[in-house]
């Protein structure tokens, strides 16, 4: 029989991750299931803000949501470790990771997805955010001292108080006018990010192969929804979605390898680390992890657990991709 | 079945006098549970009363509306049309060309209309009836002028179509300038051919000797500098559209002090005027945002292009068809709204067709923008009605006219592609 | 009962003074976050979790039953100026009940949502791990005094139809209140 089930999420037409993640997933599923599972798709925050998601999702109006742990950290705040500055390189390192432990069995699967009734069908992360910036005076770390960033809050605006920068908050369509008009010196952002912000003019030196933190959302069904789905169709979506995870971190990593030539060969500059800058940041890394962990530790809730399952999965994830 | 129902219900409260936000939130109650249910109708009233007042770039309505309230209670509102009364206030409707400059001026500062309406209807309404307007023309020069923030950059409107539709923001924002002058003119060429028709409700200043007219422009003095603050604290990048919001209300704040009337009731009842505007927004924000959800989900919008994508029409009858469906969403629908449910329908159709974006982005905007003073929903229209306390009909009525020069003005850019392109073209 | 319709005014006038702190304190807070961040380069940390989780929330739902009194309510008035007072009562009792009804459920799901943030300590993310639950609380608050006056109103235009004034819910309504009991 036909399924057709409601996706809603809060991201631009045309957006990246819309593109290279969420369209082949509907097209994925339709296509594998002989087009008997259909996904009525409602972008653009149609049907709910960012933040609402979760909440419209177990309440089952939509069935399928745009779910975030930066847009909901008080429900779900041990998800927030996919997303702590310094833990991985790549999109794929961070996606494999974040749905090893977000799928069924998994740790986050277990103490959070669970708990709030809902189950990742596919996680998507950028790939870790790099200081975009709209001045060419900045060469090297030292310089970075004072620059006002715009950045999104929690552990992306602790790494940059850490390095003597001030992080700014502000929405995203702001982040134009601000750069345009040196309300901030610059953004934190993934650089295949630039462009779709309307960037790429402003933007004057960049980090790359750094990791200040990056988004990692996982579209979710409700728990509810889901036992309503025959089995056929299950097995549908989990096979998307597996898809969906390794050929979406492949073709991120591809875009920021060719958005960071492309930004190179247009004359960006390329903010250098030495020894003392790779140095400072790893320090406030680590710091800000083990500050994550104790501060969640503290209410309650396992954030060194936490911490330590990502990077075991973290190791596993690498080993498999070497070997 | 269900669509029409709601539809004509909505119609039916707001035509009972049943208040607009209370209608929408109403009636789109009524549609999420026929259509998802009573858990999912649930969750939408969960989440959106904090998605509306949680919002940090929503505090710009506040904020703004507070700036305003200072402002006039600092006495210069007065002070600046007495001044602009002496200088173009001989001119037959002089003071409602004025507003129109005026709203232009501020829509350089402002990017909500609903602010600029707000702010304008504060400040040159009561000296519009002061010096003698009928009500009803002047509301409606208010009204209208306030749309014009939203074309003249910074423009949240433009800001939020660039986004959704994935176009340069600095080149859609300089594409509003022309067209929000020309927009202007057109007020002001209609405000003169209404005074020269009906002379007696737009009287005209006594004359005033040069001498004295420079004489009066110092008291002005402190008023200008507040909108130079606010345009300075934007253009120059202190800080952010939404934090110059809050930038503004505190140099009327100071403004208010300068001027020796920062007494307990002043200040007190600026708080509680700016609280009640916002209170008042909140709640049609907070009906028809929950329509919205129920508006999404029929998919009314996607259905509606996919057939007139079928028919197989020239271009150019495509896009008055879709313009003309603008209207009528702006009929009864926020601006906001309205780009959230059609661009990414309209925007992929359009660009199939040839269409510049960028153009498309202003003539959307432009003609959304009659919405906000056409019946039954027109926000300026019913802001203005509840600063100046006339009733609602007035308002619309003396906003006719100028919908009409509206849409020859919307003529002249589909016509004239270049008034809109060229200062895009420019850059680069 | 004029004690209770006198208990409403009086939480509303508190409420509303609450209110406007909140806006006061907003403009203040973000005017010097602006100038710390442009002039010394340190800006306060927590200006937009305070503004968005509490400040915000006080502004518009601790006005908004007040504002209702105060007739600030936009309505179209083409059909009610030609309305007779029955007919009017009559058509602010099809518009209140159902709003009645649907603030109800915003009511019950903020204070659901609130409790279980408050039970389950949520906090944001960032250095200033701010609690979650008081945004609920004046949600709720500010919707608990809404309802009431509301249901105020419609008594009054059950019971005295013809006394009926312009604004749905107006300073009568609560004396209409007294007047039932
Ligand atoms: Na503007
Ligand atoms: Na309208």
């Amino acid at each position: 029989q036909e399924v057709t089930l409601r996706m809603g999420d809060s991201l631009p037409v045309g957006h990246v991750i819309a593109e290279t993640a969420t369209k082949p997933f509907i097209d994925r599923v339709e296509s594998l299931s002989n087009g008997t599972v259909k996904i009525d798709y409602f972008p653009a925050e149609q049907v709910g803000k960012a933040k609402d998601f979760l909440r419209l999702t177990q309440a089952g109006l939509i069935d399928i949501g745009y779910i975030g742990p930066s847009y909901v950290p008080e429900k779900m705040p041990l998800s927030a470790v996919a997303e702590l500055p310094g833990a991985s390189k790549t999109s794929c390192e961070v996606m494999r990771t974040y749905w090893r432990l977000a799928r069924e069995g998994g740790f986050l699967f277990e103490k959070e997805y669970q708990p709030n009734g809902i189950r990742p069908l596919f996680v998507v992360a950028l790939p870790p955010y790099q200081l975009i910036l709209a001045s060419d005076s900045v060469a090297s770390v030292d310089d970075l001292e004072g620059q006002k960033l715009r950045a999104a809050g929690g552990a992306q605006s602790l790494t940059l108080e850490k390095l003597g920068m001030v992080p700014v908050r502000m929405a995203p369509p702001e982040i134009y006018d601000s750069m345009s008009r040196g309300t901030v010196d610059g953004a934190l952002l993934a650089l295949i990010s630039v462009d779709s912000y309307k960037l790429t003019d402003l933007t004057k030196a960049i980090t790359t192969d750094q990791n200040f933190g990056t988004i990692a959302v996982a579209y979710s069904i409700s728990e509810r929804k889901w036992r309503t789905l025959p089995e056929a169709v299950q097995n549908v979506l989990g096979e998307a979605g597996d898809q969906v995870v390794e050929n979406a971190c492949a073709a991120f990593d591809e875009k920021e390898g060719a958005a960071s030539s492309a930004m190179k060969a247009a004359g960006v500059g390329v903010v250098s680390f030495d020894e003392s800058g790779t140095a400072a940041l790893q320090a406030a890394n680590a710091s800000i992890a083990e500050a994550w962990a104790t501060e969640l530790d503290s209410r309650d809730q396992p954030g060194h657990e936490a911490l330590a399952a990502f990077r075991t999965a973290l190791d596993a994830v690498r080993g498999t991709a070497t070997r | 079945m269900i669509t029409a129902g709601i539809l004509l219900s909505l119609l039916a409260l707001l035509a009972i006098g049943t208040p607009v936000g209370f209608a929408m939130l109403i009636t789109g109650v009524a549609g999420l549970w026929l259509t998802v249910g009573w858990q999912a109708t649930l969750g939408v009233l969960e989440t959106t009363p904090l998605a509306i007042a949680g919002t940090f770039e929503f505090l710009t309505i506040p904020l703004f509306l507070l700036m305003a309230e200072f402002v006039l209670r600092s006495g210069k509102v007065d002070d600046l049309f007495r001044v602009t009364a002496a200088w173009v206030g001989r001119v037959r409707g002089g003071l409602g060309m004025a507003t129109a400059i005026a709203g232009a001026g501020f829509g350089a500062i402002c990017g909500t209309s609903t602010a600029s309406a707000a702010t304008l209807s504060a400040t040159s309404l009561p000296a519009m009836i002061r010096q003698g307007y009928a009500p009803s023309f002047a509301a409606g020069v208010v009204a209208i002028s306030g749309t014009l923030a939203m074309l003249i950059p910074p423009s949240v409107a433009m800001i939020v179509y660039g986004l959704l539709a994935n176009v340069d923001i600095g080149r859609l924002l300089i594409a509003g300038i022309l067209p929000g002058l020309l927009v202007m003119a057109t007020i002001v060429g209609t405000v003169y051919l209404l005074a020269l028709r009906r002379p007696q409700d737009a009287p005209s200043a006594p004359s005033v000797a040069l001498r004295d007219r420079v004489r009066m422009l110092a008291p002005v003095g402190p008023i200008v500098a507040l909108f130079a603050l606010v345009t300075a604290v934007i253009y120059l990048g202190l800080a952010t559209p939404t934090e110059a919001a809050a930038v503004g209300a505190f140099g009327a704040f100071i403004l208010l002090a300068w001027c020796g009337r920062l007494t307990r009731r002043n200040v007190v009842d600026a708080l509680r005027r700016a609280a009640h505007g916002s209170a008042m927004i909140l709640v049609i924000l907070l009906g028809a945002s929950v329509f919205g959800y129920f508006f999404a989900l029929t998919q009314i919008t996607t259905s509606l292009v996919d057939g007139v994508g079928a028919l197989g029409l020239a271009p150019w009858q495509v896009l008055v068809i879709i313009l003309l469906g603008y209207i009528v969403l702006g009929s009864f629908l926020d601006q906001i709204a309205i780009l959230v449910l059609t661009v990414p329908v309209v925007v992929p159709l359009m660009q199939s067709l040839g269409f510049d974006l960028v153009w498309l982005g202003v003539l959307i905007i432009v003609t959304a923008e009659l919405g906000m003073v056409t019946p039954p929903v027109g926000l300026n229209c019913f802001i203005v009605a509840r600063y100046a306390e006339r009733p609602l009909g007035e308002v619309f009525r003396g906003v006719l006219p100028h919908i009409v020069a509206h849409l020859v003005a919307i003529a002249l850019l589909i016509a004239l592609p270049g008034i809109t392109l060229w200062l895009p073209g420019l850059m680069k | 009962m004029s004690a209770l319709g006198n208990l409403l005014v009086r939480l509303e006038r508190l409420s509303v003074i609450l209110g406007c702190i909140a806006l006061f304190s907003m403009m203040v807070l973000i005017t010097a976050d602006v100038a710390l961040r442009y002039g010394l380069n340190r800006p306060f940390v927590f200006t937009r979790d305070v503004v968005g989780l509490y400040l915000m929330p006080a502004v518009f739902f601790l006005v908004l039953s007040d504002s209702l009194r105060d007739g600030a309510q936009i309505r179209v008035t083409l059909l009610r100026d030609v309305m007779g007072k029955r007919m009017r009562a009559v058509a602010d009792v099809i518009g209140d009940l159902p709003a009645l009804a649907a603030f109800a459920v915003i009511l019950y799901g903020s204070v659901w949502q609130g409790i279980e943030a408050f039970a389950r300590d949520e906090v944001v993310a960032g250095s200033i791990p701010w609690r979650v639950w008081p945004s609920f609380a004046l949600v709720a608050a500010g919707t608990l005094m809404l309802i009431v006056r509301l249901a105020a109103t419609t008594v009054r235009a059950i019971a005295a139809p013809d006394a009926v004034h312009e604004g749905t819910t107006d300073a009568g309504a609560v004396e209409a209140l007294e007047v039932t009991r």
